[in-house]
């Protein structure tokens, strides 16, 4: 679906933000992008709906090469892109107008914008906040209301792009189960998330240092592998302590999500048999 | 009441069910005939501005509106008063106030006065949405090719005008308020206020390129879109349309035929 | 509530628990509707008042707004009525103590890194040296090492004499960072103390390895049930490890 060919990147010349990427992401996946700052993982995503072109290689999405410019409209549509600051990706004075504007872009018949509108906000519980101002909504209002307007162009993938890096615990557990939901049902989901815990929501995981791709593959075996001992990379506290478990011998520990009941049961049978 | 100085305030009144083209042509028409109007004309339209503002059911402060604009207005009528030549009622160190000046002044302040009400009400009965679908429509003719922009474009560009403001607002106070908690206006005053322009221009510029970037990657084009509302003129539409070129027609030469007097 | 100088105090709570309007109340952008806020005496309509406290911003890049970084450090300052001799020795003083690298000092702060910029914003406060100092989030958007940086900073401003008071949703990092917690929840202070007694207090959000010692605790196992850093955790428990082998 997704083919990527020795993609190389720089903003400026003599700087190289993504140095020879090859990727290829299939229908279906749930990929996880992570790196620390400046690692390059929101300049490769930006890489796969034609934000940005490449300098050298290729990126091919279904087939359309992002250099045809032709290509363009039909590559955003099939691939949606929620951003990390929610204020400065509206464009609509109120919610329901925001959500209409990609509809708006395709150049839909009204009533037809109308219906759309209304089932993307009621498919994410929020046909409350139709007519409010997105300066009036909470963070992870703000960042479904968002993600309302990019679904209702009914994209194949939706790339999120730091989402939750804005949003309290609470709000970041709304919009995580919301993206987990949209798999479930069937999209190819690629996110950009800088906080580790998240990773075990993906089945893969794809991990830059200085644009360059240090791990691809499950996200299971990700905290085994020798890229988290990237200075940039921070592994979550249980995860730490389960890897310091696994390491004094516990066997078939769920690392890249470790559960706080079978950690507990665990360092108690440790216990009792002293 | 409405926050700010010509905003909208929602309702369903006869005059919010009207179509935003409607409304549009009609203002302007009204404009155009209150520059032709002296003062009978002039009370004459004031009543109907009266009688469409208890039909719109909407309440906006009526001499609030008026407030940003009073002292040029004030200034206007003094100066018509002493400076128009004519019968002398009152002398002031040397400059004397004439009839012919008093009606003259109340005129233009008139004017002026009832231009801003109209536009209000049409702002209070008309969403931004709508003002600028309606914009839109209106301008698609003009020839887009030939001048560079398309109506769709412009109409792109007001409604983002209209998103920004507050949002620009929100950013400015952040950064006065960053500025304040370093000692801005203790010592030197000026240097404070390029030093807020600076940062809010980069914030804007950068903010203009992340909202550029969500806008392409949501298939903007700037060529030929549609509007999740809908415009559609029906029966009440083109009556009112019908009444004020009537109006317009009627009261065109009104002035003349009913009070010369006041010709100067 | 009071804070001493010299005292790191962590302020924590959930989103709409009032911890952005007790930083402005704090730096006088806010005045009370009832009550007093006082620094060293000084009450919060008083002139010196905001010379008193430093703030960082959760978003630090807002608080940039001079040509070059070195100017941006100077700003305050300068404000303040210092001298050009003395304003050079503070801003060497504050780029000392962030560990900021002498060659970004020419550049425009607007195009370096998140991280840098936060440092940037951060020395611009040193320089102002205020008794006391609001810490907005300033964990969001940090990697590892930008964390480490930070704790260390904050240490060297503590060691001085500065009264540090961290606003974080991090529960963890704030923890490592401040002795005493503050929890504040829909404007009421629901928690001031010690952060041991903030471990063991049941009804306030506890870090995840807190909450597992304390269950592992419960069981009556010998762990601490106040741990709430991996590292002293693992250390705990490899007591046992030790136990079983020898």
């Amino acid at each position: 679906m997704i083919e990527i060919k020795d993609l190389s990147f720089g903003f400026k010349e003599n700087q190289r933000v993504l140095d020879s990427i090859n990727v290829s992401i299939d229908s279906g996946e749930f990929v996880a992008v992570v790196g620390g700052n400046g690692s390059g993982k929101s300049t490769f995503v930006r890489h796969l709906n034609g934000l940005l072109l490449p300098d050298e290689g290729m990126v091919k999405v279904w087939n359309m090469d992002t250099r045809t410019i032709s290509n363009l409209t039909a590559i955003r549509k099939k691939i949606g892109m929620v951003f990390q600051n929610p204020l400065t990706q509206f464009v609509g004075a109120t919610v329901e107008e925001d959500v209409a504007f990609g509809l708006e872009n395709l150049a839909c018949p009204s009533s037809l914008i109308r219906n759309k509108t209304d089932y993307s906000l009621a498919e994410l519980g929020i046909s409350h906040l139709a007519g409010k101002s997105p300066l009036q909504l909470s963070g992870g209002q703000m960042q479904l209301a968002a993600l309302a307007g990019v679904l209702v162009m009914e994209p194949e993938c939706v790339i999120f792009d730091e989402v939750t890096s804005m949003l309290d615990s609470f709000s970041k557990q709304q919009v995580l189960a919301t993206i987990t939901r949209l798999h479930e049902k069937g999209k190819t989901i690629i996110m950009v998330t800088h906080n580790l815990e998240e990773v075990h929501l993906a089945g893969r995981v794809i991990a830059f240092e200085k644009g360059r791709i240090v791990y691809d593959g499950k996200s299971s075996l990700f905290f085994d592998s020798p890229a988290v001992s990237n200075p940039g990379i921070s592994i979550p506290p249980l995860t730490e302590l389960a890897l310091w478990l696994r390491e004094n011998g516990l066997k078939g520990i769920d690392v890249s999500n470790p559960d706080m009941g079978r950690l507990e049961e665990y360092i108690w049978q440790l216990k009792s048999r002293i | 009441m409405p926050d700010y100085f010509l905003s909208f305030v929602p309702g369903d009144s006869f005059l919010h069910k009207l179509d935003p083209r409607t409304k549009l042509i009609a203002t302007m028409l009204i404009s155009i005939l209150i520059f032709r109007l002296h003062i009978t004309g002039l009370v004459l339209l004031f009543a109907l501005f009266m009688a469409l503002y208890y039909l719109s059911s909407v309440r906006i402060a009526l001499l609030r509106n008026l407030r940003p604009v009073a002292p040029f207005l004030i200034l206007i009528f003094i100066f018509q008063l002493f400076l128009v030549p004519g019968n002398s009622f009152m002398d002031l160190y040397g400059f004397s106030a004439t009839s012919a000046g008093f009606f003259e002044g109340l005129r233009i302040v008139g004017r002026f006065v009832l231009l801003i009400q109209f536009a209000s009400l049409l702002t209070a009965t008309t969403s931004p949405a709508h003002m600028t679908a309606g914009i839109e429509r209106l301008l698609r003719p003009l020839p887009g090719k030939v001048l560079g922009v398309t109506s769709f474009e412009i109409a792109t560009m007001m409604s983002l005008s209209i998103h920004l403001v507050p949002v620009l607002n929100r950013f400015l106070k952040e950064v006065y308020q960053a500025q304040l908690c370093r000692g801005l206006g203790r010592q030197k005053k000026l240097s404070g206020l390029v030093s807020l322009a600076i940062p809010l221009l980069r914030g804007a510029f950068r903010m203009m390129d992340d909202i550029a970037m969500g806008m392409e990657s949501r298939c903007y084009q700037g060529n030929y879109r549609t509007s999740l509302f809908e415009l559609k003129m029906n029966k009440n539409d083109w009556l009112v349309l019908m009444l004020v070129f009537v109006l317009l027609l009627g009261f065109w030469n009104l002035n003349i035929t009913l009070l010369p007097s006041y010709q100067i | 509530m009071h804070i001493k100088p010299g005292e790191i105090v962590g302020l924590t709570g959930p989103v709409g628990a009032g911890k952005s309007t007790v930083l402005r109340l704090l730096v006088g952008l806010l005045e009370p509707d009832k009550g007093t806020v006082k620094i060293d005496g000084c009450s919060s309509n008083a002139k010196r008042f905001r010379e008193m406290v430093g703030v960082l911003f959760q978003h630090s890049s807002r608080q940039l707004f001079e040509k070059t970084v070195y100017d941006d450090i100077a700003f305050g300052p300068s404000n303040f009525g210092f001298d050009r001799r003395d304003i050079e020795s503070q801003v060497q003083k504050a780029v000392d103590i962030v560990g900021l690298d002498e060659s970004l000092l020419e550049v425009s702060p607007f195009g370096i890194s998140g991280g840098e910029q936060k440092l940037v914003a951060l020395a611009g406060i040193i320089a102002q040296f205020p008794r006391y100092m609001v810490l907005d989030e300033p964990f969001a958007g940090l990697d590892t090492r930008g964390k480490t940086r930070l704790f260390h900073i904050i240490q060297t401003l503590q060691n001085k004499g500065m009264g540090i008071i961290v606003i974080s949703h991090h529960l963890d990092k704030l923890l490592e960072v401040a002795p005493r917690i503050i929890y504040l929840r829909d404007g009421i202070i629901c928690f001031d103390g010690q952060r041991q007694q903030y471990l063991l207090d049941n009804s306030l959000p506890l870090p995840l390895i807190t909450a597992l010692m304390k269950r592992l605790h419960a069981r009556g196992l010998p762990v601490y049930p106040d741990t709430f850093t991996v590292e002293s955790a693992i250390k705990q428990l490899a007591k046992f490890r030790n136990r079983r082998c020898g």
